[in-house]
Protein backbone atom coordinates (compact mmCIF):
# COMPACT_ATOMS: atom_id res chain seq x y z
CA UNK A 1 0.00 0.00 0.00
CA UNK A 2 2.96 2.47 1.09
CA UNK A 3 5.99 1.57 -0.95
CA UNK A 4 9.08 4.17 -0.57
CA UNK A 5 12.12 4.42 -2.50
CA UNK A 6 15.11 5.30 -1.83
CA UNK A 7 14.06 8.44 0.50
CA UNK A 8 16.42 10.64 1.35
CA UNK A 9 15.80 13.72 3.54
CA UNK A 10 18.37 16.81 4.25
CA UNK A 11 17.74 19.65 5.76
CA UNK A 12 20.42 21.95 4.70
CA UNK A 13 23.65 20.66 5.39
CA UNK A 14 21.58 18.01 7.73
CA UNK A 15 21.17 14.45 6.14
CA UNK A 16 18.30 13.36 8.49
CA UNK A 17 16.85 10.39 6.07
CA UNK A 18 19.92 8.54 4.73
CA UNK A 19 18.55 6.29 1.47
CA UNK A 20 15.63 4.28 3.27
CA UNK A 21 13.21 1.84 1.22
CA UNK A 22 9.89 0.10 2.95
CA UNK A 23 7.00 -1.19 1.95
CA UNK A 24 4.02 -1.26 3.95
CA UNK A 25 1.20 -3.93 3.12
CA UNK A 26 -2.77 -2.74 3.83
CA UNK A 27 -3.50 -3.76 7.54
CA UNK A 28 0.12 -3.82 8.65
CA UNK A 29 0.62 -2.00 11.96
CA UNK A 30 4.20 -0.88 11.61
CA UNK A 31 6.01 0.78 15.11
CA UNK A 32 8.84 2.90 14.63
CA UNK A 33 11.41 2.92 17.04
CA UNK A 34 14.72 4.73 17.68
CA UNK A 35 16.99 7.28 19.98
CA UNK A 36 16.10 11.04 19.59
CA UNK A 37 17.25 12.81 16.93
CA UNK A 38 17.40 9.53 14.67
CA UNK A 39 14.73 10.86 11.97
CA UNK A 40 11.41 9.18 13.10
CA UNK A 41 9.32 12.05 13.19
CA UNK A 42 10.70 13.41 9.89
CA UNK A 43 10.32 10.05 8.03
CA UNK A 44 6.76 9.84 9.53
CA UNK A 45 6.30 13.32 7.70
CA UNK A 46 7.25 12.40 4.59
CA UNK A 47 4.70 9.75 4.57
CA UNK A 48 1.94 12.41 4.52
CA UNK A 49 4.42 14.65 2.61
CA UNK A 50 4.33 17.26 5.34
CA UNK A 51 8.23 17.24 4.59
CA UNK A 52 8.58 17.28 1.23
CA UNK A 53 11.79 14.51 0.56
CA UNK A 54 15.07 15.47 -1.04
CA UNK A 55 15.16 12.62 -2.91
CA UNK A 56 13.73 9.34 -3.99
CA UNK A 57 10.28 8.53 -3.95
CA UNK A 58 7.17 7.44 -2.40
CA UNK A 59 4.07 5.29 -3.79
CA UNK A 60 0.76 5.59 -2.27
CA UNK A 61 -2.03 2.84 -3.51
CA UNK A 62 0.71 2.28 -6.52
CA UNK A 63 0.44 5.66 -7.37
CA UNK A 64 3.81 8.16 -6.94
CA UNK A 65 3.40 10.73 -4.31
CA UNK A 66 6.43 12.29 -4.95
CA UNK A 67 5.97 13.70 -8.43
CA UNK A 68 5.30 17.70 -8.64
CA UNK A 69 1.89 16.81 -10.15
CA UNK A 70 0.50 15.58 -6.54
CA UNK A 71 -2.18 17.09 -4.96
CA UNK A 72 -1.10 17.92 -1.73
CA UNK A 73 -4.03 17.95 0.00
CA UNK A 74 -5.76 15.23 -1.42
CA UNK A 75 -3.07 12.86 -0.24
CA UNK A 76 -3.40 14.22 2.84
CA UNK A 77 -6.80 13.91 3.47
CA UNK A 78 -6.34 10.11 3.06
CA UNK A 79 -3.37 9.86 5.25
CA UNK A 80 -3.87 10.86 8.82
CA UNK A 81 -1.79 12.03 11.34
CA UNK A 82 -1.78 12.24 15.43
CA UNK A 83 1.29 14.61 16.74
CA UNK A 84 2.78 14.31 20.11
CA UNK A 85 0.98 17.62 20.80
CA UNK A 86 -2.39 16.99 19.94
CA UNK A 87 -2.56 19.85 18.00
CA UNK A 88 -6.60 20.53 18.25
CA UNK A 89 -7.60 23.76 16.67
CA UNK A 90 -7.55 26.04 19.96
CA UNK A 91 -10.22 28.59 17.96
CA UNK A 92 -12.75 25.52 17.31
CA UNK A 93 -15.49 23.58 19.90
CA UNK A 94 -14.26 20.25 20.08
CA UNK A 95 -17.41 18.96 17.05
CA UNK A 96 -15.93 22.02 14.37
CA UNK A 97 -12.66 20.66 15.05
CA UNK A 98 -14.01 16.96 14.13
CA UNK A 99 -16.22 18.16 11.20
CA UNK A 100 -14.15 21.21 9.44
CA UNK A 101 -12.17 19.42 7.37
CA UNK A 102 -14.66 16.72 5.77
CA UNK A 103 -17.03 19.13 5.72
CA UNK A 104 -14.35 21.57 3.75
CA UNK A 105 -13.52 18.17 1.74
CA UNK A 106 -17.38 17.16 0.76
CA UNK A 107 -18.50 21.05 -0.04
CA UNK A 108 -15.77 21.01 -2.61
CA UNK A 109 -16.70 17.61 -4.06
CA UNK A 110 -20.39 19.13 -4.06
CA UNK A 111 -19.36 22.68 -5.89
CA UNK A 112 -17.64 20.66 -8.59
CA UNK A 113 -20.72 18.62 -9.00
CA UNK A 114 -22.74 21.87 -9.51
CA UNK A 115 -21.31 22.89 -11.80
CA UNK A 116 -21.86 19.61 -13.43
CA UNK A 117 -25.67 20.69 -12.53
CA UNK A 118 -26.15 17.08 -10.89
CA UNK A 119 -27.42 18.19 -7.78
CA UNK A 120 -29.87 19.61 -5.97
CA UNK A 121 -29.59 23.14 -4.10
CA UNK A 122 -30.58 21.81 -0.56
CA UNK A 123 -27.51 19.04 -0.58
CA UNK A 124 -25.21 21.76 1.10
CA UNK A 125 -27.83 20.71 4.30
CA UNK A 126 -27.88 17.34 4.19
CA UNK A 127 -23.85 17.24 3.84
CA UNK A 128 -24.11 18.98 6.98
CA UNK A 129 -25.89 16.72 8.68
CA UNK A 130 -24.35 14.09 7.38
CA UNK A 131 -21.28 14.96 8.67
CA UNK A 132 -22.52 16.06 12.15
CA UNK A 133 -24.11 12.56 12.72
CA UNK A 134 -20.74 10.91 11.49
CA UNK A 135 -18.53 13.27 14.06
CA UNK A 136 -21.14 12.59 16.72
CA UNK A 137 -20.79 8.76 16.59
CA UNK A 138 -17.11 9.04 16.65
CA UNK A 139 -17.64 11.36 19.80
CA UNK A 140 -19.69 7.96 21.04
CA UNK A 141 -17.12 5.73 20.50
CA UNK A 142 -14.54 7.78 22.73
CA UNK A 143 -17.58 8.41 25.25
CA UNK A 144 -16.94 12.07 24.69
CA UNK A 145 -20.32 13.07 23.30
CA UNK A 146 -21.05 15.49 25.98
CA UNK A 147 -17.74 17.45 24.89
CA UNK A 148 -19.20 18.37 21.34
CA UNK A 149 -19.55 22.33 22.52
CA UNK A 150 -16.72 23.08 24.68
CA UNK A 151 -13.57 24.32 23.24
CA UNK A 152 -10.04 22.23 23.60
CA UNK A 153 -8.77 24.31 26.51
CA UNK A 154 -11.18 22.86 28.90
CA UNK A 155 -10.62 19.00 27.95
CA UNK A 156 -7.57 16.69 30.28
CA UNK A 157 -4.56 15.50 27.58
CA UNK A 158 -6.24 12.09 26.77
CA UNK A 159 -9.14 13.95 25.79
CA UNK A 160 -7.63 16.36 23.40
CA UNK A 161 -5.18 13.02 22.02
CA UNK A 162 -8.79 11.12 21.42
CA UNK A 163 -10.31 13.48 19.87
CA UNK A 164 -7.03 14.47 17.63
CA UNK A 165 -7.17 10.73 16.75
CA UNK A 166 -11.08 10.70 15.50
CA UNK A 167 -10.79 13.92 13.84
CA UNK A 168 -8.18 12.33 11.83
CA UNK A 169 -10.86 9.38 11.28
CA UNK A 170 -13.34 11.50 10.33
CA UNK A 171 -11.43 12.06 7.17
CA UNK A 172 -11.47 8.11 6.67
CA UNK A 173 -8.14 8.19 5.86
CA UNK A 174 -6.23 4.63 4.29
CA UNK A 175 -3.68 4.98 7.07
CA UNK A 176 -3.08 6.51 10.40
CA UNK A 177 0.24 7.99 10.91
CA UNK A 178 1.22 8.62 15.25
CA UNK A 179 4.01 10.37 16.12
CA UNK A 180 4.76 10.15 19.56
CA UNK A 181 0.90 9.89 20.55
CA UNK A 182 0.98 9.55 24.08
CA UNK A 183 4.98 11.34 24.87
CA UNK A 184 2.96 14.50 26.66
CA UNK A 185 0.44 12.73 28.41
CA UNK A 186 0.32 12.47 31.98
CA UNK A 187 0.58 8.47 33.03
CA UNK A 188 -2.71 7.99 33.81
CA UNK A 189 -3.85 9.33 30.71
CA UNK A 190 -1.82 7.06 28.61
CA UNK A 191 -3.96 3.63 28.85
CA UNK A 192 -7.05 5.49 27.62
CA UNK A 193 -5.07 6.87 24.55
CA UNK A 194 -3.44 3.91 23.74
CA UNK A 195 -6.74 1.69 24.03
CA UNK A 196 -8.51 3.77 21.14
CA UNK A 197 -5.26 3.25 18.84
CA UNK A 198 -5.47 -0.65 19.88
CA UNK A 199 -8.89 -0.66 19.29
CA UNK A 200 -8.18 1.25 15.38
CA UNK A 201 -5.60 -1.73 14.98
CA UNK A 202 -8.18 -4.30 15.59
CA UNK A 203 -10.20 -3.30 13.26
CA UNK A 204 -7.77 -3.33 10.58
CA UNK A 205 -6.68 0.18 9.94
CA UNK A 206 -2.98 0.57 8.49
CA UNK A 207 -1.06 2.53 10.90
CA UNK A 208 2.61 3.67 11.33
CA UNK A 209 3.33 4.31 14.79
CA UNK A 210 6.42 6.29 16.17
CA UNK A 211 6.60 5.38 20.04
CA UNK A 212 8.35 4.83 23.14
CA UNK A 213 5.98 2.87 24.71
CA UNK A 214 7.76 -0.63 23.61
CA UNK A 215 4.95 -2.82 25.51
CA UNK A 216 2.67 -1.44 23.09
CA UNK A 217 4.74 -2.04 20.55
CA UNK A 218 5.02 -5.75 21.33
CA UNK A 219 1.51 -6.43 21.86
CA UNK A 220 0.18 -4.14 18.54
CA UNK A 221 2.43 -4.06 16.10
CA UNK A 222 2.81 -6.70 13.24
CA UNK A 223 6.34 -5.16 13.01
CA UNK A 224 9.31 -3.40 14.33
CA UNK A 225 11.65 -0.95 12.29
CA UNK A 226 14.32 0.27 14.63
CA UNK A 227 16.01 4.07 13.17
CA UNK A 228 19.29 4.94 13.29
CA UNK A 229 21.10 7.93 11.98
CA UNK A 230 18.38 8.46 9.27
CA UNK A 231 18.46 4.98 8.09
CA UNK A 232 16.62 1.43 9.18
CA UNK A 233 19.23 -0.32 10.94
CA UNK A 234 17.04 -3.40 11.86
CA UNK A 235 13.21 -4.90 11.28
CA UNK A 236 11.44 -7.33 12.20
CA UNK A 237 8.37 -8.95 14.08
CA UNK A 238 8.57 -7.66 17.56
CA UNK A 239 9.46 -10.52 19.34
CA UNK A 240 12.60 -11.18 17.17
CA UNK A 241 13.35 -7.52 17.56
CA UNK A 242 12.75 -7.19 21.41
CA UNK A 243 14.05 -10.77 22.39
CA UNK A 244 17.37 -11.00 20.38
CA UNK A 245 17.92 -7.94 18.16
CA UNK A 246 20.97 -8.32 15.71
CA UNK A 247 22.42 -5.03 16.29
CA UNK A 248 24.68 -3.50 18.89
CA UNK A 249 22.94 -0.55 18.62
CA UNK A 250 19.50 -1.93 18.92
CA UNK A 251 20.42 -3.91 22.07
CA UNK A 252 21.87 -0.98 23.22
CA UNK A 253 18.94 1.73 22.78
CA UNK A 254 16.66 -1.50 24.32
CA UNK A 255 18.68 -1.83 27.49
CA UNK A 256 17.88 1.89 27.79
CA UNK A 257 14.36 1.88 27.13
CA UNK A 258 13.28 -1.38 28.32
CA UNK B 1 -14.19 82.91 37.30
CA UNK B 2 -16.51 84.97 36.30
CA UNK B 3 -14.73 85.44 32.88
CA UNK B 4 -15.11 81.88 32.41
CA UNK B 5 -18.92 82.06 32.92
CA UNK B 6 -18.82 84.69 29.83
CA UNK B 7 -17.05 82.50 27.95
CA UNK B 8 -19.23 79.54 28.60
CA UNK B 9 -22.11 81.63 27.41
CA UNK B 10 -20.85 83.04 24.33
CA UNK B 11 -19.38 79.25 23.50
CA UNK B 12 -22.66 78.10 24.11
CA UNK B 13 -24.61 80.88 21.91
CA UNK B 14 -22.99 79.87 18.97
CA UNK B 15 -22.75 76.15 19.84
CA UNK B 16 -26.38 75.73 20.32
CA UNK B 17 -28.47 78.72 19.59
CA UNK B 18 -26.50 79.58 16.33
CA UNK B 19 -26.47 75.67 15.08
CA UNK B 20 -22.29 74.85 16.07
CA UNK B 21 -23.81 71.27 17.44
CA UNK B 22 -24.46 69.95 13.71
CA UNK B 23 -21.27 71.14 12.54
CA UNK B 24 -19.60 68.81 15.71
CA UNK B 25 -21.98 66.45 15.32
CA UNK B 26 -20.68 66.35 11.25
CA UNK B 27 -17.67 66.45 12.39
CA UNK B 28 -17.98 63.87 14.72
CA UNK B 29 -19.47 61.66 12.18
CA UNK B 30 -16.29 62.07 9.83
CA UNK B 31 -14.25 61.33 12.40
CA UNK B 32 -15.63 58.21 13.28
CA UNK B 33 -16.04 57.63 9.77
CA UNK B 34 -12.71 57.68 8.42
CA UNK B 35 -11.11 56.13 11.78
CA UNK B 36 -13.82 52.90 11.50
CA UNK B 37 -13.31 52.69 7.60
CA UNK B 38 -9.41 53.26 7.59
CA UNK B 39 -9.20 50.46 10.34
CA UNK B 40 -11.34 48.15 8.23
CA UNK B 41 -9.41 48.66 5.53
CA UNK B 42 -5.91 48.69 7.09
CA UNK B 43 -7.21 45.04 8.44
CA UNK B 44 -8.05 43.62 5.16
CA UNK B 45 -5.02 45.24 3.61
CA UNK B 46 -2.64 44.60 6.87
CA UNK B 47 -4.07 41.00 6.87
CA UNK B 48 -3.11 40.44 2.98
CA UNK B 49 0.66 41.85 3.64
CA UNK B 50 0.86 39.90 6.99
CA UNK B 51 0.06 36.65 4.70
CA UNK B 52 2.27 37.69 2.03
CA UNK B 53 5.43 38.02 4.43
CA UNK B 54 4.91 34.81 6.45
CA UNK B 55 3.81 32.84 3.47
CA UNK B 56 6.98 29.93 3.18
CA UNK B 57 6.79 29.79 -0.60
CA UNK B 58 9.68 30.68 -2.53
CA UNK B 59 8.69 31.29 -6.20
CA UNK B 60 9.50 33.79 -8.33
CA UNK B 61 5.61 35.14 -7.50
CA UNK B 62 6.04 34.74 -3.92
CA UNK B 63 9.21 37.16 -3.49
CA UNK B 64 8.08 39.52 -5.75
CA UNK B 65 5.31 39.82 -3.41
CA UNK B 66 7.41 39.87 -0.57
CA UNK B 67 8.89 42.81 -1.76
CA UNK B 68 6.64 45.00 -2.86
CA UNK B 69 4.93 44.28 0.54
CA UNK B 70 8.23 45.52 2.45
CA UNK B 71 8.21 48.49 -0.34
CA UNK B 72 4.68 49.43 1.35
CA UNK B 73 4.86 49.11 4.93
CA UNK B 74 8.36 51.21 4.51
CA UNK B 75 6.40 53.79 2.68
CA UNK B 76 3.79 53.98 4.80
CA UNK B 77 5.46 54.25 7.78
CA UNK B 78 8.26 56.37 7.15
CA UNK B 79 6.55 58.88 6.02
CA UNK B 80 4.39 61.07 7.85
CA UNK B 81 0.34 61.05 7.21
CA UNK B 82 -0.11 64.61 6.63
CA UNK B 83 2.11 64.51 3.75
CA UNK B 84 0.43 61.74 2.33
CA UNK B 85 -2.85 63.03 2.37
CA UNK B 86 -1.63 66.24 0.94
CA UNK B 87 0.63 64.10 -1.77
CA UNK B 88 -2.12 61.87 -2.38
CA UNK B 89 -5.19 64.90 -2.57
CA UNK B 90 -3.29 67.23 -4.35
CA UNK B 91 -0.49 65.42 -6.95
CA UNK B 92 -1.64 61.42 -7.20
CA UNK B 93 -5.58 61.81 -7.95
CA UNK B 94 -5.28 64.73 -9.80
CA UNK B 95 -2.50 63.32 -12.47
CA UNK B 96 -4.33 60.16 -12.47
CA UNK B 97 -7.01 62.48 -13.41
CA UNK B 98 -9.45 61.07 -10.68
CA UNK B 99 -12.10 62.82 -8.20
CA UNK B 100 -12.55 62.21 -5.38
CA UNK B 101 -14.27 63.97 -1.79
CA UNK B 102 -11.91 64.83 0.66
CA UNK B 103 -13.50 62.51 2.99
CA UNK B 104 -13.20 59.65 0.60
CA UNK B 105 -9.26 60.35 -0.13
CA UNK B 106 -9.36 60.36 3.95
CA UNK B 107 -10.90 56.70 4.59
CA UNK B 108 -8.23 55.77 1.54
CA UNK B 109 -5.17 57.28 2.69
CA UNK B 110 -6.07 55.94 6.50
CA UNK B 111 -6.40 52.69 5.00
CA UNK B 112 -3.76 52.27 3.55
CA UNK B 113 -1.60 54.10 6.10
CA UNK B 114 -3.07 51.93 8.80
CA UNK B 115 -2.64 48.65 6.99
CA UNK B 116 1.02 48.97 7.17
CA UNK B 117 1.10 49.42 10.85
CA UNK B 118 -1.69 46.45 10.87
CA UNK B 119 0.54 44.00 9.07
CA UNK B 120 3.39 44.57 11.67
CA UNK B 121 0.75 44.10 14.05
CA UNK B 122 -1.00 40.55 12.56
CA UNK B 123 2.56 39.47 11.09
CA UNK B 124 3.79 39.23 14.78
CA UNK B 125 0.36 37.96 16.27
CA UNK B 126 0.72 35.55 13.22
CA UNK B 127 3.93 34.07 14.47
CA UNK B 128 2.93 33.91 17.72
CA UNK B 129 0.38 31.17 16.95
CA UNK B 130 1.21 27.74 17.92
CA UNK B 131 2.97 26.27 14.07
CA UNK B 132 1.31 23.02 15.43
CA UNK B 133 -2.07 24.84 14.42
CA UNK B 134 -0.82 25.08 11.03
CA UNK B 135 0.78 21.70 10.46
CA UNK B 136 -2.71 20.06 12.17
CA UNK B 137 -4.32 21.85 9.62
CA UNK B 138 -2.31 20.44 6.53
CA UNK B 139 -2.53 17.40 8.13
CA UNK B 140 -6.22 16.95 7.38
CA UNK B 141 -5.87 17.86 3.70
CA UNK B 142 -6.60 21.79 4.41
CA UNK B 143 -5.27 24.14 2.03
CA UNK B 144 -2.77 26.28 3.34
CA UNK B 145 -4.76 29.25 2.86
CA UNK B 146 -8.08 27.58 4.42
CA UNK B 147 -5.76 27.08 7.35
CA UNK B 148 -4.76 30.69 7.60
CA UNK B 149 -8.01 31.99 7.69
CA UNK B 150 -10.15 29.26 9.54
CA UNK B 151 -7.58 28.50 12.46
CA UNK B 152 -4.35 30.81 12.25
CA UNK B 153 -5.74 34.00 11.79
CA UNK B 154 -8.27 34.24 14.36
CA UNK B 155 -6.09 33.19 17.01
CA UNK B 156 -3.81 36.09 15.98
CA UNK B 157 -6.63 38.41 15.80
CA UNK B 158 -7.70 37.19 19.38
CA UNK B 159 -3.77 37.72 20.54
CA UNK B 160 -3.36 41.11 19.32
CA UNK B 161 -7.10 42.48 19.89
CA UNK B 162 -5.46 45.48 22.53
CA UNK B 163 -3.07 46.12 19.87
CA UNK B 164 -5.42 46.35 17.44
CA UNK B 165 -7.71 48.60 19.14
CA UNK B 166 -4.43 50.91 20.49
CA UNK B 167 -4.51 51.29 16.26
CA UNK B 168 -8.49 52.30 15.96
CA UNK B 169 -7.42 54.86 19.00
CA UNK B 170 -4.20 56.14 17.36
CA UNK B 171 -5.81 56.67 13.93
CA UNK B 172 -9.09 58.70 15.95
CA UNK B 173 -6.10 60.69 17.19
CA UNK B 174 -4.77 61.13 14.21
CA UNK B 175 -7.72 61.96 11.99
CA UNK B 176 -7.62 65.84 13.42
CA UNK B 177 -5.03 66.46 10.16
CA UNK B 178 -7.79 65.94 7.74
CA UNK B 179 -8.81 69.55 7.70
CA UNK B 180 -5.67 70.02 5.38
CA UNK B 181 -7.31 68.54 2.71
CA UNK B 182 -10.59 70.32 3.37
CA UNK B 183 -12.58 67.67 5.08
CA UNK B 184 -14.86 68.64 8.31
CA UNK B 185 -13.42 67.09 11.62
CA UNK B 186 -13.60 67.98 15.18
CA UNK B 187 -11.07 70.24 15.06
CA UNK B 188 -12.81 72.39 12.26
CA UNK B 189 -16.01 72.33 13.86
CA UNK B 190 -14.87 73.83 17.20
CA UNK B 191 -12.47 75.88 15.44
CA UNK B 192 -15.44 77.68 13.73
CA UNK B 193 -17.21 78.20 16.42
CA UNK B 194 -14.09 79.82 18.00
CA UNK B 195 -13.61 82.02 15.01
CA UNK B 196 -17.14 83.17 15.48
CA UNK B 197 -16.88 85.51 18.46
CA UNK B 198 -12.76 85.12 19.22
CA UNK B 199 -12.94 82.96 22.41
CA UNK B 200 -10.96 79.66 21.81
CA UNK B 201 -10.60 78.57 25.28
CA UNK B 202 -13.78 76.44 25.58
CA UNK B 203 -14.37 75.40 22.24
CA UNK B 204 -11.03 73.47 22.33
CA UNK B 205 -11.52 72.56 25.92
CA UNK B 206 -14.64 70.94 24.63
CA UNK B 207 -13.13 69.04 21.25
CA UNK B 208 -10.37 67.75 23.76
CA UNK B 209 -12.97 66.21 26.20
CA UNK B 210 -15.00 64.84 23.24
CA UNK B 211 -11.67 63.05 22.34
CA UNK B 212 -10.79 61.74 25.74
CA UNK B 213 -14.97 60.18 26.07
CA UNK B 214 -13.90 58.45 22.57
CA UNK B 215 -10.95 56.83 23.29
CA UNK B 216 -12.34 56.30 26.92
CA UNK B 217 -15.42 54.53 25.02
CA UNK B 218 -13.14 52.33 22.62
CA UNK B 219 -10.89 50.89 25.14
CA UNK B 220 -13.90 49.56 27.12
CA UNK B 221 -15.07 48.65 23.73
CA UNK B 222 -12.16 46.58 23.22
CA UNK B 223 -11.88 45.13 26.51
CA UNK B 224 -15.89 43.85 26.47
CA UNK B 225 -14.56 42.37 22.87
CA UNK B 226 -11.44 40.41 25.01
CA UNK B 227 -13.19 39.18 27.57
CA UNK B 228 -15.87 37.25 25.50
CA UNK B 229 -13.30 36.01 23.03
CA UNK B 230 -11.25 35.01 26.16
CA UNK B 231 -14.12 32.17 26.45
CA UNK B 232 -12.71 29.83 24.26
CA UNK B 233 -9.44 30.00 26.13
CA UNK B 234 -9.98 29.76 29.81
CA UNK B 235 -8.09 27.28 31.18
CA UNK B 236 -4.87 28.58 28.69
CA UNK B 237 -3.08 30.79 30.64
CA UNK B 238 -3.02 28.50 33.62
CA UNK B 239 -1.08 25.61 31.31
N1 LIG C 1 12.44 21.51 9.99
C1 LIG C 1 13.69 21.15 10.35
N2 LIG C 1 14.74 21.93 10.04
C2 LIG C 1 16.00 21.59 10.38
N3 LIG C 1 16.32 20.47 11.04
C3 LIG C 1 15.33 19.63 11.38
C4 LIG C 1 13.96 19.93 11.06
N4 LIG C 1 13.19 18.93 11.53
C5 LIG C 1 14.03 18.05 12.11
N5 LIG C 1 15.31 18.47 12.03
C6 LIG C 1 16.49 17.76 12.53
O1 LIG C 1 16.44 16.46 12.00
C7 LIG C 1 16.90 15.52 12.95
C8 LIG C 1 15.88 14.42 13.13
O2 LIG C 1 14.73 14.98 13.72
P1 LIG C 1 13.43 14.13 14.02
O3 LIG C 1 12.46 15.04 14.67
O4 LIG C 1 12.98 13.44 12.79
O5 LIG C 1 13.96 13.05 15.06
P2 LIG C 1 13.13 12.02 15.94
O6 LIG C 1 13.71 10.70 15.68
O7 LIG C 1 11.69 12.20 15.71
O8 LIG C 1 13.51 12.47 17.41
P3 LIG C 1 12.60 12.53 18.74
O9 LIG C 1 12.56 11.16 19.29
O10 LIG C 1 13.35 13.47 19.61
O11 LIG C 1 11.26 13.05 18.33
C9 LIG C 1 17.20 16.29 14.22
O12 LIG C 1 18.58 16.51 14.29
C10 LIG C 1 16.47 17.58 14.02
O13 LIG C 1 17.14 18.62 14.67
MG1 LIG D 1 10.06 12.96 16.86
Amino acid sequence: MIEVIKLCKDFGDLQVIRNVSLTIQKGEKVALIGPSGSGKSTFLRCLNLLELPTQGSILFDGRVITGSKTDLNRHRQQTGMVFQQFNLFNNKTVLENIMLAPLHMKRQTLRQALRKKSVCSNSNKIIREETEFQAIQLLRRIGLEDKKDVYPSTLSGGQKQRIAIIRALAMDPQVMLFDEPTSSLDPEMVGEVLDLIKSLADEGMTMVIVTHEMGFAREVASRVLFMDEGKFLEQGPPQDLFESPGHARTREFLSKVL
Amino acid sequence: MGDFQTKLEKFWRVFYWQNGYSRVAAGLKNTLVIAVLGLSIGILAGTLIAAIEVFPGKRTLARALKRLARFYVALFRGTPIVVQLLVTYYVILPLMAVNLSPISVCVLVFGLNSGAYVSEIMRSGILSVDPGQMEAGRAVGLSYRKTMMEIVVPQAVKNILPTLGNEFIVLIKETSVVSFVGALDLYVAFSYIGNNNYEFMVPYLVMALIYILLVAAITGLVQLMERSLRKSDRSHQTM
